[in-house]
């Protein structure tokens, strides 16, 4: 499941494991924000915004990156793209496979 | 199962909806207070028959906020709820109003959500992050505070466009079929006194010219925050038929929840709604082709589309053609937000949800003027809030 919560969503049992992934996914759905959708993105438009489903299965959001915005399309196959912010924290976004 | 249809909307209140409103300021309570003089006024029902009441968040009192507006009203209740349900908040009140009369401990109930701006404090605290994020939340330990906010898919216009996006992909999509939609409940808000676009259609090619804000949608297919606000009033049996006006009689609702954002849904394209309402419609011993107007939430076109689907009134993906071969405008063969919806009124926050409330019993009482659809006896209501996050759906008749 994603997100990781302490129990499981379908049946609340909390014998729980991480899984690897492999990083293959593809673009469930996204948009492209032409206004910020808060303050703090201003400076982001505009903002390609994906829900991008992992080949395990589980969804989750994200942004699309090195990207033509023309050539974005639901369904396209995707890879992960590490972004790192600073020491404590590591951005994970998708470009195009 | 549910309700027996025992309990009505015997009275009404609407405050006219404005983009600036120029009126005096009140405080929630103060609009409280008048709004429920006014649907009590309306009903023809007196301030001591009140004995139940439905709230949402009043902006004086974070917290025991039934227990502030029944002192403020000076009404004892024998039942009092306070609902958390964005904009599926108005249908939750009705449902809960007519559960609790049927139920037999209350006989006139009463549910407002009023929106006009509250009087300047000249002493303000520290600005609330929560008003950067919308319907999402920032708090510690917040899920979407955690995985989607950092991203920028937070508040509801990121999301309503990434639903409609995977419909698309899914269904088809057609730009000018949505504009209809929203030409044709402008052309029935253009009608509505009481709407902020009162007089103000527009057609196709504004809609399609208007900007676009999140692909695939365009300013004019999203609503714009008004101030406003509702109140109804609904009684028991034996007290409606004393009351002034035909009753709207609560026969069967529905309610369904499923996520807070839409990433983490099942399947983006099926909605809440369609639970509620296929429950709805069951309890009233009903089908979608007996309705004879629909009210239907509508923050934006998406919703609308989805909701003519989910709850059975067309198939799923064929609720573009549905809108481009019915005329939904209040004269039209399939009447759809005969108020102009929230695209023609305007929204006033998680009051929005009652100006369909407000209709959808002003047209069962055959008050709707000008814009009143023959032979109305049979609506059907429905509520969003968050981001399709939670659905409700309401079928009102007359007695």
């Amino acid at each position: 499941m994603f997100y990781p919560r302490n129990r499981c969503h379908r049946c609340l049992s909390a014998a729980l494991t991480w899984h690897d992934v492999s990083g293959a996914a593809t673009l469930y759905t996204f948009t492209i924000a032409r206004q910020p959708t808060s303050p703090h993105f201003a400076g982001d438009v505009p903002q390609y915004l994906a829900v991008v489903e992992l080949a395990e299965g589980v969804r989750l959001t994200s942004t699309l990156v090195d990207v033509d915005e023309s050539r974005i399309r639901v369904g396209m196959a995707l890879a992960p793209v590490f972004e790192p912010v600073d020491d404590d924290l590591t951005m994970l976004r998708f470009r195009p496979a | 199962m549910g309700l027996r249809g025992e309990a009505a909307i015997v009275g009404i209140a609407e405050y006219p909806h404005q983009r600036r409103y120029e009126g005096p300021r009140k405080f929630t309570l103060e609009q409280w207070s008048e709004l429920t003089a006014l649907a009590l006024q309306d009903a023809g029902l007196e301030a001591g028959d009140v004995d139940g009441l439905v709230c949402s968040d009043i902006r004086e009192s974070g917290m025991f906020t039934p227990a502030t507006v029944v002192e403020y009203l000076g009404q004892p209740v024998n039942f009092a709820e306070r609902i958390d349900l964005g904009g599926a908040t108005a249908v939750g009140m009705v449902w809960r109003a007519a559960a609790a009369i049927e139920l037999g401990i209350c006989d006139v109930v009463v549910c407002a959500l009023p929106a006009l701006p509250i009087p300047s404090n000249p002493n303000p605290g520290p600005v609330d992050p929560q008003r950067f994020f919308q319907s999402s939340s920032p708090n510690w330990g917040s899920p979407q505070a955690e995985f989607d906010i950092p991203y920028g898919n937070l508040a509801q216009n990121a999301g309503y466009a990434m639903i409609a996006q995977r419909y698309a992909a899914e269904f088809g999509y057609d730009p000018e079929i949505m504009a209809k939609l929203v030409a044709d409940q402008r052309a029935n808000g253009a009608l509505n006194p009481n709407a902020a676009f009162y007089g103000k259609p527009v057609s196709v090619a504004d809609v399609l010219g208007s900007k676009m804000i999140a692909d695939p949608l365009r300013m004019l297919e999203i609503v714009m925050p008004v101030a406003g606000g509702g109140a109804v009033v609904l009684a028991a049996r034996e007290v409606a038929e004393r009351c002034r006006h035909r009753g709207a009689y609560v026969t069967g609702f529905g309610e369904h929840l499923t996520i807070k954002t839409p990433t983490y849904a099942e399947d983006m394209c099926r909605t809440p709604v369609g639970p509620a309402s296929e429950q709805a419609f069951a309890m009233a011993g009903l089908t979608p082709r007996d309705v004879d107007a629909a009210e239907i939430y509508d923050c934006y076109t998406i919703t609308v589309l989805l909701t003519l689907e989910d709850a059975g009134f067309c198939g799923k993906g064929e609720g573009m053609a549905f809108i481009r071969d019915h005329d939904l405008r209040c004269a039209g063969d399939f009447p759809v937000n005969t108020h102009g919806g929230q695209l023609g009124m305007g929204q006033a926050g998680a009051a929005g949800g009652m100006t369909q409330v407000v209709e959808a019993a002003r047209q069962v009482m055959g008050r709707a003027g000008d814009r009143q659809v023959a032979g109305c006896d049979t609506v059907y209501v429905s509520g969003t809030g968050g981001v399709m996050s939670e659905q409700s759906a309401l079928l009102l008749q007359g007695g």
